[in-house]
């Protein structure tokens, strides 16, 4: 045999017809059915191992938008999950994040066409995140956690594919967030003070429970510097009432707490009631702020913020309350969701600004992950 | 070892087609049973009795039934469907001169096309966007539907017999027949 | 009540000209006035719902009015090069 003088192949000793891959991922990319990375290709047999996982029947509706005459069944979330690379373990984490999506309001109304451009955000709890590897410790909004990276994906492709929520095209956003590839985390269950998210709605800890959000952006909060509960929930306070986030007249949060900052007010004594009510109290901002950035009034059409100049506006719902000049940005306490993730190794948290126009009593949707047993 | 399998296009499109995919057209006419589906609105049983003579004289149709709707504003009942499908090989329905009955005179249409029957829908040019409005709601944008100049109410036999010879070329289009020499 | 200027006013019109001729047909009016608050969690955007009326003249044929997503479909696609959505279409009483 004539081989080559120097053996190229790689440790792994695998061998493929890289080209032939090439040109079948290029004809993905020509077709558009991509966020622009490489995708999976996905055929019948691989499509079935994916339905396999769930009780679910292939052409159950799991997400619909009568005003696009689209709908998405089990089986078109199971192509595209196989399209993102998920493994098919994974997919009822994907179902469930659907049913999830399908419970919040805006997402079906077409807030996804919006020039808000917001994301779908998803948190994991329970055993299911040790099986598949869904990282809730370091570097969480990060990469390089495969189940992470392509849960999200999953979801983001058939919003692509299904809807044809394509940007420039019926995805209209003016800037959008990096969210948007994708967007999922578990809950650090096993460093937090706290009982977890998913008990918040009656589960058991060891309960498997996926929750959806709808989000704007994530913001990094910088807080090394204190073991002061109160100090601390004003530093998160004060970057939740910014006033860019005022769109309407109140904004959610959901209060992503490094293991940590969670200690500093496990430590005081607080709960996450107690935070959250804490954070609520102090969640305003007074009517010469928003004066000042053309924001203390709101519309008679639309109830969005704006100077109460404007021939459009009205008073705002402080400005007929005992304190006109104190403007909350936060419709309830529950306006505040708050869970635990990240590595335990600094003071470092995250707010992430949950889409909302009208008070709810809580800013997200949650479904229990169901699995095929036989 | 190599499996080669089909690669699945992922938007559902291949699928969603299906319902937008028009009956399988026979080619020629001749010889074919042709229904006329009536909507009961004023000149349509005239309209449609002076398109059967015109396929009748230009393509040697084989026989031609008068089919009428019990009310105009609603879709063909399931019973007179059927009855229709199982008669005749090609369908021809008019007259969509109003909002409520251009729309369910282009639902009839596609009703049609999706049991099989080639169909033709016609309507006063006056409700062409609520005919085209119904389409899309029904997956169906871009069906194919005529259009006659409105209004079709008033007109004398005469020119609902010019109106017919004017349709023709649309009706041919929109069958896919092939155009006697 | 919500206001609308008049240059907003021209292009509404001018999107909705074909939809009023049709409506006329059938011998009913078309009105629209902008949403005075949207509807809850509405996703659109600041004024540029509208509600649309359809009123009934004397000639009015009571039959022959178009579904009500049929009238929504058109209304959507005439406004669909201009900011404007449809909140909701009122139809005359008895509908």
């Amino acid at each position: 045999m004539n081989g080559p003088a120097v053996d190229t192949r790689s440790e792994l000793a695998l061998e493929a017809d890289a080209r032939g891959i090439r040109d079948v991922l290029e004809r993905y990319q020509e077709n558009g059915w991509t966020d622009g990375l490489p995708v999976v290709p996905v055929s019948e047999s691989i499509v079935d191992e994916f339905l396999a996982t769930s009780p679910l029947d292939p052409d159950e509706v799991l997400f619909a938008t009568p005003h696009l005459n689209r709908e998405l069944t089990v089986r078109y979330a199971a192509i595209n999950a196989a399209l993102a690379g998920c493994r098919p373990e994974y997919f009822p984490v994907v179902v469930a994040a659907w049913k999830g999506i399908a419970q919040e309001p805006n997402p079906r109304k077409g807030i996804w066409q919006s020039t808000t451009g917001t994301a779908p955000f998803t948190v994991v709890n329970g055993p299911v995140r040790e099986r598949l590897d869904i990282n809730s410790r370091g570097n969480i909004f990060g990469s390089g956690h495969r189940a992470n990276a392509t849960i999200g994906r999953a979801i983001r492709l058939a919003l692509i594919n299904v809807f044809g929520l394509r940007p420039h095209q019926l995805d209209q956003a003016t800037q959008a967030t990096p969210a948007k590839y994708t967007a999922v985390i578990g809950e650090n269950q096993e460093q937090s003070p706290w009982p977890s998210l998913h008990t918040e709605y009656g589960f058991a800890e060891d309960d498997d429970v996926v929750t959806s959000f709808v989000v704007r952006s994530v913001m990094h909060i910088e807080a090394r510097h204190t073991q002061e509960a109160e100090q601390l929930a004003l530093d998160f306070t004060d970057s939740i009432t910014r006033t860019g986030a005022f769109i309407h007249e109140y904004t959610n949060a959901l209060l992503v707490l490094s293991p940590e900052h969670a200690q500093v007010f496990a430590g005081a004594g607080w709960d996450k009631d107690q935070l959250r009510r804490f954070i609520f109290d102090h969640a305003y901002r007074s009517r010469g702020d928003l004066g000042r950035v053309g924001k203390d009034a709101i519309s008679h059409h639309a109830r969005w913020r704006l100077a109460a100049g404007h021939p459009d506006a009205i008073a705002d719902t402080a400005q007929g309350s005992q304190t006109p000049d104190r403007v909350p940005a936060l419709a309830a306490p529950e306006s505040v969701q708050i869970v635990v993730a990240g590595a335990n190794n600094a003071g470092v948290s995250a707010v992430v600004e949950v889409f909302g126009l009208n008070p709810r009593l809580r800013p997200s949707s949650y479904s229990a992950v169901e699995y095929r047993t036989s | 070892m190599t499996t080669m399998e089909v690669l699945i296009d992922p938007t559902g499109a291949s699928e969603r087609t299906s319902d937008m995919t028009l009956s399988l057209r026979p080619g020629t006419l001749a010889g074919l049973r042709v229904g006329l589906l009536d909507n009961t609105k004023p000149n349509a049983t005239t309209l449609l009795e002076a398109l059967g003579d015109e396929l009748r004289q230009r393509h040697g149709i084989g026989s031609v039934t008068m089919y009428t709707k019990d009310y105009f504003g609603t879709p063909v009942k399931d019973e007179l469907r059927d009855e229709i499908v199982r008669e005749c090989d090609l369908v021809v329905t008019a007259v969509g001169d109003c909002g409520s009955c251009s729309a369910a005179t282009v639902l009839d249409g596609i009703i049609f096309e999706r049991h099989g029957l080639p169909a033709v829908s016609i309507v006063s040019d006056s409700f062409l966007m609520s005919g085209q409005a119904m389409a899309s709601l029904q997956g169906f944008p871009g069906y194919d539907f005529l259009a006659a100049t409105h209004p079709i109410a008033s007109l004398s036999a005469e020119e609902l017999k010019n109106r017919a010879a004017e349709l023709m070329a649309g009706v041919e289009r929109i069958l896919g027949a092939e155009v006697a020499a | 009540m919500a206001t609308t200027t008049e240059p907003e006013a021209q292009v509404i019109d001018a999107a909705l000209a074909d939809f009023r001729q049709m409506m006329a047909s059938d011998g009913y009016r078309v009105l629209w006035a902008p949403d005075p608050a949207p509807a809850p969690d509405s996703a659109t955007e600041a004024g540029t719902r509208l509600t649309v009326t359809i009123e009934a003249g004397p000639e009015a044929c009571a039959d022959c009015l178009s579904p009500t997503p049929v009238m929504e479909a058109i209304l959507q696609k005439q406004l669909a090069g201009t900011p404007y959505t449809v909140g909701s279409v009122t139809l005359p009483s008895g509908h």
